[in-house]
């Protein structure tokens, strides 16, 4: 598949994309797109990002064959790519270590975020800690009580925790407050955004430094089994795990790619968080991409048991993948979630996020009816010990 | 002639007032802009509430809540619109809003409704420049305005490209940041307006964080008109159960500061 058109990149995948913001913010924007240009093509820089991703993150992640689960479902053949194992628990930290390197080269002092489950939170705080800037994270009040924990870890780690009161109270409000606290502080701030999601040029910059997912498990791969996967899996909220794991394989049409996106109780309901399988095109914090909205154009809550995947909108270009056919985007129940949760803890010993169990829940369903020759790899984007509150308390209301 | 550049042209200096569709209600809406015209108010902002404002204060992100929470729908704008056109054809409207309401609606037929309601302008707050040219088209055709907008971190290119293509008034930010009341107005405002006028003939209307008689004193002569918003939410949000009588008030004392400068 041609993918050329993110070499001369005008901002847009597509139709999707943009840069649809306040006028005051778009000089930080060509100030942030001129230095990440930059930076991407500068050896000291990718020098620097190796180091800290190999050192203090732990990479590169396991590729590891779950040989259990494979035989219980008696079908494909099922590999993990462990970001769980990474420093912070989640594919989250190659990100906001990047954007916070790029941070320091543009002399930046202060770096803010927004977070809906806690872990780009705590990942920028951690990111922030090591690198000495200060550092101030938005969080809907919902989210604050839904992850105490997480808001105690970043803490504890140096950073605010700046409670949003305003419309829900979770992620997507949580970004149109560090976008207003953005708009005025812009000369001395960073802001450190999670997912491939927001105005041009954060999208590519996410991806960028999320690809090394992919790219390690196209390299892991080759080693075990001397061939490509069949099928990729993962997650998408955002989209930010997906878009790593996926960007390297997008011009091999042979490997088979899945977003699973959260049906939270059903795409028949209002409660989910499935932008592409059920929303319309709009507009929503900085770019032109599938949403949940109203019949009048007013952003829906969404819903889903994973609060990281808890967002009405989605990265444009998976908005584009999706159009292309290039990614089937299916979808998820909160319940099938759950079950995948504690089917993967129960018999390999690993207790994956909620998100990350999302693309469990859709391997299951599909690895049965498929031949012993067919290679799965699964996203396992963070760990879910985060979740044991979450999980027990859906166990005990169901 | 156009409504906007008439009243430019008449007064010396003008009044733009911002208000939220459907806040406090729907009904009180209608009633509102007529207060504000009857009151020394020139041109009428009137705020699409949007449930994501992200360049907005704590003023106008409540006004819209309240005005979705009771129940605010696309066609009550175009109504409270039409309504005020039967016996007002002087004082500009301008359609203040965010792209996402506009975009779901399709572009084409929203701006031929607010033209056709009676509309002078549109202000989209997330569509800077660069993204305007899916918009344009329709605008132009039939007459509308889209208003730009220059903030204090323009820097001088894009500050080029956008005075040439701004048509009806140029809206000048005084601050970095969001809209809503501020206590001072920063000193280098009017060397910032002189450097827009050198370069437009449009009159330049300056807006965000204004609220006050002094901040008005100290930037009105060399300004076209001043945007009063948050602070004109505020009083009625102050006086929710009777607020005629001080909103009459406070736009009463505005109106003298903006319009008897000097």
């Amino acid at each position: 598949m041609n993918t050329d058109n993110t070499n001369k990149f005008n901002g847009r995948f597509g139709k999707y994309g943009g840069q649809y913001i306040a006028e005051t913010l778009m000089p930080a924007m060509s100030e942030i797109e001129t230095a990440f240009n930059t930076a991407r093509n500068n050896r000291e820089f990718q020098k620097d990002l190796t180091f800290y991703l190999k050192e203090f993150v732990g990479r590169p992640s396991p590729l590891f064959y779950a040989e259990r689960l494979t035989e219980q479902l008696q079908g494909a053949k099922i590999y993990l790519k462990r970001e769980d194992l990474n420093h912070t628990g989640a594919h989250k930290i190659n990100n906001t270590m990047g954007q916070a390197l790029l941070a320091q080269r543009m002399k930046k002092s202060r770096l803010i975020a927004e977070t809906g489950a806690g872990q780009h939170g705590v990942a920028t705080a951690t990111a922030a800690a090591i690198f000495g800037f200060s550092c101030d994270v938005y969080m809907g009040e919902e989210d604050m009580k839904r992850q105490e924990e997480n808001v105690k870890r970043m803490y504890m780690l140096g950073a605010k925790v700046i409670p949003v009161h305003s419309g829900t109270k979770t992620l997507k409000d949580a970004m149109n407050e560090a976008m207003r606290e953005w708009i005025a502080t812009s000369d001395d701030t960073f802001y450190v955004i999670g997912s491939a999601a927001g105005p041009h040029p954060y999208p590519i910059i996410v991806r960028e430094f999320q690809k090394i997912i992919g790219e390690e498990t196209k390299q892991q791969i080759l080693e075990k089994e001397n061939r490509l996967p069949d099928t990729v899996i993962a997650c998408v909220g955002g989209g930010s795990n997906a878009i790593g794991i996926f960007t390297p394989f997008i011009p091999t049409d042979s490997v088979k790619l899945i977003g699973v996106e959260a049906a939270g109780f059903g795409l028949n309901t209002s409660q989910h968080a499935a932008s592409i399988s059920g929303g319309k095109v709009g507009i929503l914090h900085g770019s032109k991409t599938y949403l949940l909205q109203t019949e009048d154009g007013q952003i829906c809550n969404a819903h889903s048991i994973s609060a990281g995947l808890d967002y009405p909108g989605v990265g444009p270009e998976h908005s584009w993948l999706h159009d292309k056919h290039r990614v089937q985007y299916v979808s998820v129940t909160d319940e099938e979630a759950v079950n995948a949760f504690l089917e993967l803890t129960r018999i390999q010993g690993i207790i994956p996020a909620l998100e990350s169990s999302h693309a469990v829940a859709h391997t299951i369903k599909a690895a049965p009816s498929l031949p012993n020759n067919h290679i799965i790899v699964v996203n396992v984007s963070g760990r879910g010990d985060k979740d044991m509150q979450s999980v027990n308390q859906y166990l005990s209301e169901k | 002639m156009d409504r906007i550049k008439k009243i430019f042209s008449e007064k010396a200096k003008v009044f733009v007032a911002y208000i939220t569709a459907g806040f406090p209600s729907v009904d009180d809406t209608l009633k509102l802009m007529n207060i504000l015209v009857d009151n020394g108010v020139d041109i009428i902002e009137l705020g699409y509430p949007f449930s994501d404002p992200a360049a907005d204060g704590p003023s106008i992100q409540i006004s819209s809540q309240i005005a979705l929470d009771k129940g605010f729908k696309r066609d009550h704008y175009f109504e409270i619109l039409r309504k005020f056109r039967v016996n007002n054809d002087t004082n500009p409207v301008v359609v203040f809003g965010y792209l996402n309401p506009v975009y779901n609606m399709g572009i084409k037929p929203f701006v031929a409704n607010v033209k056709e309601s009676g509309g002078d302008a549109l202000l989209i707050v997330d569509l800077p420049f660069e993204e305007q040219s899916e918009i344009r088209p329709d605008a132009d055709s039939c007459g509308l305005h889209i208003i730009q907008l220059v903030s204090p971190s323009t820097n001088s290119d894009r500050m080029k490209s956008i005075l040439e293509s701004a048509t009806g008034f140029v809206y000048q930010i005084s601050i970095r940041g969001v809209t809503g009341e501020r206590e001072n107005i920063e000193e280098t405002v009017t060397k910032h307006t002189r450097e827009i006028k050198s370069q437009t003939d449009l009159p330049i209307a300056l807006g965000f964080g204004i609220s006050k008689a002094a901040q008005i004193e100290s930037v009105i002569e060399t300004v076209d008109g001043i945007v009063i918003g948050s602070s004109i939410i505020n009083t009625i949000r102050d006086n929710m159960k009777n607020y005629e009588a001080p909103l009459i008030k406070k736009i009463r004392e505005l109106s003298e500061s903006i319009h008897h400068a000097n």
